[in-house]
């Protein structure tokens, strides 16, 4: 009995030496074979450009929807600690001039309501808000409080996809990376590099490409800390006549909001 | 020089030194430089946002987190201090404790003792910027 236990022990152990050989062998193979023969690949792979191309195209189609994201954060402190605050991002859109958005962090609430006339900022706890015209566009409203105001609101790139603002010119470099499984989705992970960040989408495939996921490295800082969100789309969303009207609630005060100094 | 005097001594150029400092630096070790960036499409804007390091910092629990402010009590008798000092014109991400809202016409106005605070957005961060007594 005893010994017959050693011959197996000893067997298995060979046999799992062959195979790694064996793995060892395949891989040394598969990198000095076809591989070296290969030209390296493009700076810019057309799939990954076209996957881009066609999310944006699809985003854009979409007249109402409520997208849900699960966000993390990197924060550099002063001392140069990176530390990371979780958080919900929570759009609530109907295309092109009403828009309404929860950004929640453990540090902090914000809304942003735009009513195609106005968007108005309201933070919850301390029970301010402020209200500045925008006419216009959803995108138009986002580009207006980030240069005007200095307000970015997360996922702003949702609303530039598909248009002449995409930016696909500033891509250097962009990459498929393969099959992923986002939340037991299946999703197609890209990676691509542009002036100042690095970032990565996780696109749905087949008719509706719509984002899964997204990372963002913010590569001009030191530490680089990135922006990950995951994304839960619902394109058939019950909104009411309130959802896009911003409603003083009782005891909010009116606040101003202060211009950047460059654009005054 | 007895040990007593040399003690109040120090805390007299404690205090001072409390006084001098703007209360937001009290909270420095914790200020962020809100330098991630949230979407990959943000340099749209050209003439700003190229300047990264132009962006200025924001305090992570700016946000009145009444019920989240571990260095509150630490604070409270430095700023308690500082309100009779507060340099009209100057801002700060934190109001010192006993303050009561008051509208004066359009405007909301935050009194702590002799001082008054008007309180903006600066980006997504409220701000409060000492003013004149409004009335």
């Amino acid at each position: 009995m005893q010994l017959r236990d050693d011959i197996r022990r000893t067997v298995g152990m060979l046999r799992r030496t062959a195979l790694a050989a064996f793995a060892t062998a395949a891989v040394a193979g598969a990198c000095l074979g076809p591989a070296a023969a290969q030209a390296p690949a493009p700076a810019r792979e057309a799939r990954a450009i076209d996957a881009l191309t066609a999310m944006g195209k699809y985003l854009r189609t979409l007249k109402t929807f409520s997208v849900s994201a699960e966000t993390a954060i990197d924060e550099v402190l002063d001392n140069g600690q990176k530390v990371q605050f979780g958080g919900i991002v929570e759009y609530r859109v109907q295309s092109p001039d009403r828009m309404r958005v929860e950004v929640r962090t453990d540090r902090r609430t914000r809304q942003f309501v735009f009513d195609g006339k106005t968007i108005t900022q309201y933070a919850p706890r301390a029970g301010y808000y402020a209200s500045v015209p925008a006419r216009g566009t959803i995108r138009e409203a986002l580009v207006l409080v980030d240069r005007k105001y200095d307000v970015e609101i997360p996922l702003a790139d949702l609303f530039f996809w598909g248009t002449d603002q995409a930016g696909l010119d500033d891509i250097k470099e962009a990459a498929y990376l393969g099959p992923a499984k986002i939340g037991g989705r299946s999703c197609d992970h890209y990676a691509f590099r542009q002036e100042g960040v690095d970032w990565q989408v996780w696109i749905q495939p087949g008719k509706q490409p719509l984002p899964c996921k997204m990372v963002i490295t913010t590569t001009s800082e030191p530490s680089q800390p990135q922006y990950t969100s995951v994304l839960k789309w619902d394109l058939a969303p019950k909104f009411d006549a309130a959802t896009f009207r911003f409603t003083p609630p009782k005891g909010a005060h009116r606040i101003e909001a202060a211009p950047l100094a460059a654009a005054k | 020089m007895t040990r007593q005097t040399v003690l109040a001594a120090a805390l007299a150029a404690v205090l001072a030194l409390g006084l001098a400092l703007p209360a937001a630096d009290v909270h420095a070790g914790r200020n962020v430089k809100n330098t991630t960036r949230t979407s990959v499409n943000k340099n749209v804007n050209v003439n700003k946002n190229v300047n990264v390091n132009s962006r200025k910092s924001v305090d992570i629990d700016v946000d009145v987190d009444r019920d989240y402010h571990p260095v509150g009590t630490a604070l409270a008798v430095g700023a308690t201090v500082a309100v009779t000092s507060a340099v009209i014109g100057s801002m700060t991400r934190t109001l010192p404790p006993a303050c009561v809202p008051v509208q004066v016409g359009a405007v909301l106005y935050q009194q702590c003792g002799g001082a008054w605070y008007q309180p903006q957005y600066v980006g997504t961060s409220v701000q409060y910027i000492v003013v004149n007594p409004p009335r």
